[in-house]
C-alpha cells in the first residue's frame, strides 16, 4: 500500500511538471484565426490559394477599430489582381525599431516592412533582416523609381524600394508673416550667405518685438545652416561622422566637415548671434524643439529641412501661425533622403515575390493606395469640396476617433496620384516635381551607401565625440576659437581620418562601376 | 549500497523541484548561450550559431578612445561614493526613524523619504531642471535677485559630481532606509531594556547594540551593490544632465557611452559586448569582495 502511494506521488509530480513545461509552448497554433477565415472566402479560379501578405503599418499608437473592414476592401482589389490577401499589422513607432528583428528572430510571419523610418536599410541588410528582391522588381517599378532605386541597392542587389518617389529635401526658413508685417521686417526671397541671416535677425532684435529671432535647437541632428551648406552626409545626415561631400552634384571628394572653414564660420556666426541676443538663450537645455518654440511664440522664425509633405500649409497648421517660406537650399536628392522612408521585404518572408507584386500594384493603383492610407471613403475620410485630391476626416470625426488611419506614419503608393490630407491643398501636386528626379538636384553619390563594418569601432567612437562637442558649438554656447581645435583633435583621436579614407575608397570603387 | 538507496529516496523531492529547476534552466541558464553574440558579427537570418565569429573585435570600441578611462573612472567612482553614502545616510536615517515614537509622524516621515524613489528619472530630471535651468531655474532667480551673476549649470562641469550625488541620494535613500529600518525593528527590545537598566545612554545603545546587530544587513546590501559596481543608473546619468556634451567628462558612464555610440547603428553585437564586459567585471568584483568578507567575518559572507 505504502509503495503504491509513493508511485502515485511520483506520477502526480511528473504530470505537474509536464503541464508546466507544455504550458509555455502552446502559443503558436492559435495565432491568426483571421487567416483561415479569409482563406475560405477568397480561393480563386486558378485553384491556387491566395497568399496572405502581412504588411507593417507604422503609426503613432492607436489600434484601428475598423482595420478588418479596410482589409476586406483591400482584398477585393488584391485578390483578383495578384491573388493575395493582406493582413495589416499596426506597429507603434516606438516599437518599430525592434519589432522587425524580434519577428525575424522568432520567425513570425511578416512580409512587407517599413525601412529607414528609424533604422536605415543598410543597417537592416547588414543584420540580415531584409530579403534580396532584385529579381522581382518589375519594369514598371524600375521606371517609376529610376535612379532612386540605387539607394536601396547594396552590392548590386536590391533590398528596398523608395516609399516616396519625390524624396528630395529642401532647407528653408519659415517666418511669422503677421509679425513681419506688424514690425516691418524685410525678409529676402532666398537666403544664401551668413549676412542674410544676420540681417533678418538684427531687424527682429531692433524691432523690439518680444520674440527672439530664431531658436538654434538642442544641437541634436544637423543644424539648418549645415543643410544650407549643400552637403551629402553619405548615409549619416545626423552626426555627419562618415565625412561629407560638399556640393555633391559636382564633387565626389569626401572631407571632414568639422575641419572645414564653413563649419567654423557657422559656429562663429551662431556664437556671435547668441552673444547679441538674437536666439533663444536656453534652447540647448529647455527641452523644446524649434517647432515648439515657434508654436509658443518664442521666436520669429524657424528653420526646417523639408520633404514634400512638410509644406507651408502643414507647418502653419502645426504651429498655429501664418508662416511664409524662404528657400535656403533647393531640393537635393541623396541616398540618405531617399532612404528616410522605403519598403523592404523581411528576410523570413515566405513569398517575397508576392510582396513585391503588391508594391507594384500599390504604386499603380491609387484606389488601393488611398485605401491603405486613409481607409474607406465616407466612414474614414471625405473629399474636401472644391479640391481634386485633398481629403479630410469625415464630419464629426478627428484623428483620434476615426476607425482607421488617424495616425498612420507609413506612406503607401505614388505621392503624385494618391490623395493628400488637409491642410495640404491642391498646390501640393504642383510643387511635387521639384522634389523628384525631374526637379531636384541630384547628388553624384546618390545610390552609394557606406559599409561601415570595417571601421565600426572608429565610427562608434567618432559619433560619441560628435555628440560631446557638436551641440554646444552649433547652438552658439561656447567660443568656437577655443573648442573647435579641441573637437578636431578628439575626432582625429577617435579615428575619423580612417573612416573617411575607407569611405572614399568605397565611393571611388562604386563610382567606377556606375 | 547504502548511498545508492539514499539517492533513490530523494527522487520524489527532486521531481517536486523539477519545475523550479527547469524554470531556472530555461530562464537563467539557457540565455547564457546568448553571450556568444558578443563575439560574433550577428546576423538575424543566420542566427546566433552561424553568424561569423570575430573574437574580441566587438570590444575594441570600449577601450580604443580617450573616453575609456573617463567612463571607467566615472562609473566606478560614482558607484563607490553612492554605496558609501547610501549605507551611512541610510543607517542614520533608519535609526532616527526608529526613535520617532508617534506612529502618525513616523508613517509620514517614512512615506516622505520613500516617495522620490517611486518617481521616474525623467520626472526627476525635470525637477532638477526647475532648480538649475539657465533662464527659468529657481537657483538662478535667487542669484540674480541677490545681484549675483547667474550660473550656467548645464555647461559647468564642476557642479555636477555634487548635483548627481545629491539627486541620487535624494531619490534612492528611502529604499535603503526601509530595509535598514526593517532589521532594526527586528532587534529584540530586551537588549535595550537591559542596557537602559545598566544606565547606557541613547548613543551607547546605538553604538553598542543597533549598529553591531545591523552589520549583517549592511554587509549583505554592500555586497549586492558591489555586484553592480560596473553598471550605472542610466536615467541618472543621461536624463538628469540632459545629455549635455559639455558635462560628459563628469557624467559619462559606461551605459551612457554605449547608448550614445550605438544610437545610430543599433548594433546588437557591440552592445552585447558592452554588457558582457560589465557583467564580467561585476562578477569578478563580487567574488573578490565576498572573499574579503569571508576573511574578516566569515558568518556574514554571501556564499
Amino acid at each position: 500500500m505504502k509503495k503504491w502511494k509513493r508511485v502515485l506521488s511520483v506520477v502526480m509530480m511528473l504530470i505537474m511538471a509536464l503541464t508546466m513545461v507544455t504550458g509555455c509552448s502552446s502559443k503558436k497554433s492559435d495565432e491568426d484565426p483571421a487567416k483561415n477565415v479569409t482563406d475560405d472566402k477568397t480561393a480563386t479560379d486558378n485553384g491556387e490559394e491566395p497568399y496572405e501578405l502581412v504588411i507593417e503599418v507604422v503609426n503613432i499608437s492607436q489600434s484601428f477599430a475598423d482595420i478588418e473592414a479596410v482589409q476586406e476592401a483591400i482584398n477585393e482589389i488584391t485578390v483578383p489582381e495578384i491573388n493575395c490577401t493582406v493582413k495589416l499589422m499596426t506597429v507603434p513607432i516606438f516599437e518599430q525599431g525592434t519589432r522587425l528583428s524580434m519577428m525575424v528572430a522568432g520567425n513570425e510571419k511578416i512580409d512587407l516592412v517599413n525601412t529607414g523610418l528609424l533604422t536605415s536599410p543598410s543597417t537592416l541588410v547588414g543584420e540580415g533582416l531584409l530579403a534580396d528582391i532584385t529579381e522581382y522588381i518589375t519594369p514598371t517599378m524600375k521606371e517609376l523609381a529610376g535612379d532612386l532605386l540605387a539607394a536601396g541597392t547594396f552590392d548590386g542587389k536590391v533590398y528596398s524600394y523608395p516609399a516616396i518617389l519625390y524624396p528630395g529635401t529642401v532647407a528653408c526658413l519659415f517666418y511669422d508673416k503677421d509679425l513681419a508685417e506688424q514690425y516691418g521686417i524685410e525678409v529676402p526671397e532666398a537666403i544664401s550667405k551668413s549676412e542674410d541671416w544676420e540681417n533678418i535677425l538684427k531687424q527682429v532684435k531692433d524691432s523690439g518685438m518680444s520674440a527672439y529671432g530664431i531658436s538654434l535647437g538642442d544641437g541634436g541632428g544637423a543644424s539648418i545652416m549645415e543643410f544650407g551648406a549643400n552637403l551629402d552626409g553619405l548615409g549619416d545626415n545626423n552626426t555627419l561622422s562618415y565625412g561629407v561631400v560638399v556640393d555633391p552634384e559636382e564633387n565626389t571628394t569626401i572631407t571632414n566637415w568639422y575641419e572645414s572653414e564653413d563649419f567654423a564660420q557657422l559656429c562663429n556666426d551662431h556664437y556671435d548671434w547668441m552673444q547679441k541676443g538674437y536666439c533663444v538663450p536656453d534652447s540647448l537645455t529647455n527641452g523644446y524643439t524649434t517647432i515648439d518654440s515657434m508654436a509658443n511664440g518664442e521666436c520669429f522664425a524657424v528653420t526646417s529641412s523639408n520633404s514634400v509633405g512638410m509644406s507651408q500649409a502643414y507647418l502653419s497648421n502645426l504651429t498655429g501661425k501664418n508662416l511664409e517660406m524662404v528657400m535656403v537650399r533647393e531640393a537635393l536628392l541623396t541616398t540618405g533622403y531617399v532612404n528616410t522612408q522605403s519598403w523592404g521585404v523581411a528576410s523570413n518572408s515566405e513569398n517575397p515575390e508576392k510582396a513585391v507584386q503588391f508594391l507594384d500594384l500599390l504604386f499603380q493603383n491609387a484606389e488601393l493606395a488611398n485605401l491603405m492610407n486613409y481607409g474607406i471613403e465616407g466612414s474614414h475620410y471625405a473629399k474636401v469640396d472644391g479640391t481634386q485630391n485633398i481629403v479630410a476626416f469625415p464630419e464629426g470625426k478627428d484623428a483620434s476617433t476615426v476607425g482607421y488611419g488617424g495616425d498612420i506614419i507609413s506612406w503607401f503608393g505614388d505621392t503624385k496620384t494618391a490623395f493628400q490630407r488637409t491642410p495640404n491643398t491642391d498646390e501640393f501636386f504642383d510643387t511635387i516635381d521639384d522634389y523628384g528626379l525631374e526637379g531636384a538636384k541630384k547628388s553624384l553619390c546618390l545610390g552609394f551607401t557606406f559599409d561601415t563594418s570595417k571601421v565600426a569601432t572608429q565610427v562608434a567612437a567618432v559619433q560619441s565625440v560628435v555628440g560631446e562637442y557638436k551641440p554646444t558649438l552649433t547652438t552658439g554656447n561656447v567660443n568656437p576659437d577655443e573648442v573647435i581645435p579641441e573637437f578636431i583633435k578628439a575626432l582625429k583621436d577617435a579615428g575619423i581620418d580612417e573612416v573617411i579614407k575607407e569611405n572614399q575608397s568605397q565611393l571611388d570603387a562604386w563610382l567606377k562601376t556606375k | 549500497m547504502k548511498k545508492n538507496r539514499q539517492w533513490k529516496k530523494w527522487i520524489p523531492i527532486y521531481i517536486l523541484g523539477l519545475p523550479g529547476i527547469l524554470y531556472l534552466l530555461i530562464n537563467n541558464y539557457m540565455p547564457l548561450y546568448g553571450l556568444l553574440i558578443a563575439f560574433k558579427d550577428y546576423n538575424y537570418s543566420l542566427g546566433v550559431w552561424k553568424s561569423p565569429f570575430v573574437g574580441f573585435q566587438n570590444f575594441e570600441y570600449l577601450f580604443k578612445t580617450k573616453d575609456a578611462w573617463v567612463i571607467t573612472r566615472n562609473t566606478i567612482g560614482y558607484n563607490l561614493l553612492f554605496i558609501l553614502l547610501n549605507t551611512v545616510i541610510g543607517v542614520a536615517l533608519a535609526i532616527f526613524l526608529n526613535e520617532v515614537r508617534k506612529k502618525v509622524s513616523k508613517k509620514i516621515y517614512q512615506t516622505a523619504i520613500l516617495l522620490p524613489y517611486l518617481m521616474s528619472m525623467v520626472v526627476v530630471s525635470y525637477l532638477a531642471y526647475i532648480f538649475l535651468g539657465d533662464r527659468t531655474g529657481m537657483i538662478n532667480h535667487l542669484l540674480t535677485s541677490l545681484g549675483l551673476p547667474p550660473v550656467k549649470f548645464y555647461m559647468t562641469k564642476t557642479y555636477w559630481p555634487l548635483i548627481l550625488t545629491f539627486v541620487n541620494e535624494w531619490r534612492n535613500i528611502g529604499y535603503g532606509t526601509i530595509i535598514f529600518l526593517a532589521s532594526i525593528v527586528g532587534i529584540s527590545e530586551s537588549y535595550y531594556e537591559a542596557a537602559e537598566l545598566d544606565g547606557a545612554t541613547k548613543w551607547q545603545q546605538i553604538k553598542l547594540i543597533t549598529v553591531p546587530l545591523l552589520k549583517p544587513t549592511v554587509i549583505m546590501l554592500v555586497t549586492l551593490s558591489m555586484g553592480n559596481i560596473f553598471r550605472s543608473d542610466f536615467g541618472l546619468f543621461y536624463q538628469v544632465p540632459r545629455n549635455q556634451g559639455m558635462l560628459f567628462s563628469v557624467t559619462n558612464t559606461i551605459d551612457t557611452y554605449v547608448y550614445r555610440a550605438l544610437l545610430q547603428s543599433g548594433d546588437i553585437s557591440l552592445s552585447s559586448a558592452a554588457a558582457f564586459y560589465q557583467s564580467a567585471v561585476c562578477f569578478i568584483t563580487i567574488i573578490i569582495f565576498n572573499n574579503i568578507i569571508k576573511k574578516y567575518s566569515k558568518e556574514n559572507a554571501l556564499f
